[in-house]
């Protein structure tokens, strides 16, 4: 039945779902596989979910350069600075590159990540 | 009041303050073109039953703070959306239509939240959706966002 529902119709349905609820109906057939990579609401708790997994979406959405309308990160703990700052650095650039509009970097780590504000407001 | 015509060519009168909830009907009503009966050729009557239903209980919304009726409100949300699949993606698109933001708001996470934490197959027979991938395209799928099909709260049964 969904198959026959209008995009628009799947895409706010899946907007209330989560990241990794939305990867999984990528298998339900032919017409769902890439419904999931146009999600454009991103919103992580790197704690729960993965660095890894952030990692793999945010790659995604940059190398088929799909569109981000918000991009949340909070709860890192669990995390050392030299492990996610890097990879920050990258998702930041695949965030900005891609349109954001809505950005939050809510991360408790001891050291905080310094925001490269030139890079936001040069976007 | 109000009069709205289904599909289906039935009546039913609506009173102004519940029907322009509905930005449509309220953008016709001040643009003077709602003087007899709106026709509405996109529902039939026994969505436009549940709609009118949602609309006359969700009358003068902002007032429902001051006098604590929000817990009951949100305890009629709950029964409202008590429907079957069709039922349910019927009254989104009447929302979608009338464009009744908060009806639709509530149907769209209801769907989505029956999704929430089921089975990859529980979901295809809850929506029937024909599977048309071959075991290969499948795997593939799945070998590239493993940790999509993993875990311990995967819920198989369709209800």
């Amino acid at each position: 039945m969904l198959d026959v529902l209008p995009e628009w119709l799947i895409h706010k349905i899946l907007s209330c779902l989560t990241f990794i609820e939305v990867a999984k109906l990528s298998i339900l057939s032919k017409t769902w596989p890439k419904a999931w990579l146009t999600y454009v609401n991103l919103d992580f708790a790197v704690d729960n979910l993965n660095a890894k997994v952030v990692d793999y979406i945010m790659k995604k959405h940059g190398d088929e350069k799909i569109h981000i309308e918000k991009f949340v990160l909070s709860d890192c703990s669990g995390y050392s600075y030299n492990e996610v700052f890097p990879m920050f650095d990258m998702w930041l650039d695949i965030a900005l590159e891609n349109g954001v509009k809505y950005l939050v970097f809510g991360c408790a780590i001891s050291t905080s990540y310094p925001l490269p504000m030139f890079k936001i407001f040069g976007n | 009041m109000v009069k709205l015509k289904s599909n289906d060519d039935k009546e039913f009168e609506v009173e102004e303050a519940a029907v322009i909830q509905s930005e449509m009907i309220k953008n016709m009503i001040e643009d003077g073109c709602a003087t007899s009966v709106i026709p509405l050729p996109n529902i039939d009557s026994k969505t436009l039953i549940k709609v009118i239903e949602y609309l006359n209980k969700h009358i003068n919304m902002g007032k429902a703070a001051e006098t604590g009726e929000e817990d009951d409100l949100k305890e009629f949300d709950e029964q409202f959306v008590n429907m079957g699949w069709e039922e349910l993606f019927d009254v989104i698109m009447a929302a979608n239509y009338l464009n009744i933001h908060e009806l639709m708001e509530l149907c769209c996470q209801s769907a989505a939240d029956r999704l929430k934490n089921k089975s990859v197959r529980a979901v295809r027979e809850m929506l029937k959706i024909t599977n048309d991938l071959t075991e290969e395209e499948e795997q593939e799928i799945i070998n590239d966002a493993p940790w999509a099909f993993e875990g311990p709260e995967i819920d198989d049964t369709v209800n």
